[in-house]
């Protein structure tokens, strides 16, 4: 039997990797950043702005100490099968990887939202600003703001700060009081996290705003000013509350999409979250998909956060540890005590996030005709509108196909869904769950070069 | 270490990616959009967009942001 395959080397890679170690197992990690620790560890070597720290060495460490445990970094799969209970992956170094236990921990990245600009240089995501901090020290700007919608904004923001950058705002385009209806779900030790953010903002006297967002940004060549507005429950602007501000870098974030390509790839069912209709991959109690031998853990079952995906991560560790006969499902339980109801608390908190600081449908009314929506085509919203209103495209696939949008090198992991949502409104029904599935096909997962493809493909 | 930016000898140090390499540089621009010539820089910073794409040792297309910067690597940027 070879090694189990991990796709992804963040928390929920990592912990899994872990628990399959400790039961006497092994497992190949390949993970494309050149570092273990995913998006939200990146393993920073600037030390300082790596929070959480001391979670990531423990495992690290553990992971090195196990010989049964390789970690290839800087690797990418390009492609994923799986055929009668085998699953291989291709990587992008020429070589390729078969096991009869795989554990999809491919994680997510921000969701975007497009408006007048967001394509100017300047324009990151939230995740994107904290990554190149956190991984090098990097700084997006001078003065900048943050915006967009969820509790991530904060530790982007406050880690800016802590950086030297100045943060000109903080812009929720959500109210915070739509928590009255899940007190319940509160997990305390976010909220002191919360708190020390607040604290790190209020200090640097950084204005966070609520119900406001940024509208536009402009600039010749580079963002030199941004349009904000307060915006009403739905998002839309108030008329008479716009106001125009200097600065030369924004970062937004609306939420986080799993990343499903190596799932789809693998053929695993997926289901439409309730709450925000992002795809995720549908998995049991261990953590296992529809196909025997393939797990998954982390963002990919549904956006929740790291805690969540280190407890996924243990589960699924375990349960692979059970499939291949390594521990006794005695000894599974005596090893996963407390894990499921965690799980389940968690959970619902992470719900509960996503019903708070859901996307609102009047953020369409900040397009204007020209606006990119696919950035990688430089597709505009009038073009779009075009291909329904007067090609007669009438599904999400035949708009997508007409006007080029998810059709570039991204292959539509930036555009994919807003674009499905645009043109639902404009076809008048929204995008059924199989269109939103069909955003995640992608064959071929990273771009390699024709060499690889002339060893490896068939 | 030495790599060479748009043909010029320039100084830089390990453990860091072009696309943080460049911004340290106050280089926001990296290319030009192949349809309306527009500027673009790094966008998502982890991959996933391909704006920051830029050639690298005469390959077009590398994503700045996930490619570790290597002693003599010759970078192409427009701006």
């Amino acid at each position: 039997m070879s090694r189990t395959i991990i796709v992804g080397g963040g928390p929920s890679g990592m912990s899994a990797a872990v628990e399959i170690a400790r039961a006497g197992g092994d497992a190949i990690i390949i993970d494309s950043n050149p570092r273990l620790g995913g998006q939200y560890w990146r393993h920073a070597p600037v030390a300082k702005f790596s929070h959480d720290g001391e979670r990531f060495f423990a495992l690290q460490e553990e992971i090195n100490r196990h010989p049964g445990i390789e970690v290839r970094a800087g690797t990418q799969v390009w492609r994923a099968s799986y055929q009668e209970g085998v699953a291989t992956v291709w990587l992008n170094d020429g070589t390729s990887l078969t096991s009869e236990t795989l554990l999809v921990a491919t994680g997510a990245y921000d969701r975007s939202l497009p408006f007048p600009g967001w394509d100017l240089p300047g324009s990151m995501t939230a995740g994107g600003a904290q990554a190149i901090l956190k991984a090098s020290g990097a700084l997006l700007g001078r003065a900048v703001f943050v915006a967009g919608t969820g509790p991530f904004l904060l530790p982007v923001a406050a880690s800016l700060v802590e950086a030297g950058v100045k943060v000109l705002g903080v812009l929720e385009a959500n109210r915070v009081n739509g928590w009255v209806n899940h007190l319940g779900a509160i997990d305390l030790r976010k909220m002191k996290d919360a708190a020390r953010y607040f604290k790190i903002l209020s200090a640097a006297k950084v204005p966070i705003r609520m119900g406001y967002a940024i509208i536009e940004a402009r600039g010749d060549g580079r963002i030199e000013e941004v349009v904000i507005a307060k915006v009403d429950r739905n998002f839309t602007v108030k008329p008479g509350t716009v106001e125009v501000h200097k600065c030369d870098a924004i970062a937004t974030g609306w939420g986080f999409t799993p990343d499903l390509t190596i799932a789809h790839s693998l053929g695993v069912s997926t289901d439409v979250h309730p709450i925000d209709r992002s795809v995720v991959v549908h998995v049991d109690a261990f953590q296992e998909s529809s196909q025997h031998g393939i797990f998954a853990a982390g963002e990919s079952t549904g956006v929740g956060g790291v805690d969540l995906a280190l407890t996924e991560g243990r589960v699924a560790g375990i349960a692979i540890a059970v499939q291949r006969g390594l521990i006794s499902t005695v000894e599974a339980k005596n090893r996963s005590v407390g894990l499921a109801s965690e799980r389940t608390k968690i959970r619902k908190f992470a719900d509960a996030l996503l019903s708070v600081y859901k996307i609102r449908e009047g953020w369409r009314s900040w397009l204007n005709p020209e606006t990119i929506l696919c950035r990688c085509e430089e597709v505009t919203f009038k073009q779009v509108r075009n291909v329904v209103h007067d090609l007669g495209a009438s599904d999400v696939r035949t708009a997508k196909l007409l006007s080029r949008c998810g059709m570039g090198m991204c292959q539509g992991r930036v555009c994919g869904r807003m674009v499905a949502d645009v043109i639902g409104a404009e076809i008048g029904t929204p995008a059924t769950d199989d269109e939103l599935r069909g955003i995640h096909n992608r064959p071929i997962a990273n771009p390699i070069s024709l060499q690889t493809l002339a060893d490896q493909g068939q | 270490m030495k790599i060479y930016l748009n043909g010029v000898e320039v100084e830089a140090t390990e453990n860091e990616s072009v696309g943080t390499f460049l911004l340290k540089r106050r280089q926001q621009v990296l290319r030009k959009t192949r349809f309306n010539d527009q500027p673009r820089g790094m966008f998502c910073g982890i991959g996933v967009c391909f704006d920051c794409i830029v050639t690298i040792d005469d390959i077009a297309n590398q994503r700045a942001c996930i490619t570790q910067l290597r002693s003599g690597m010759r970078i192409e940027v427009t701006s």
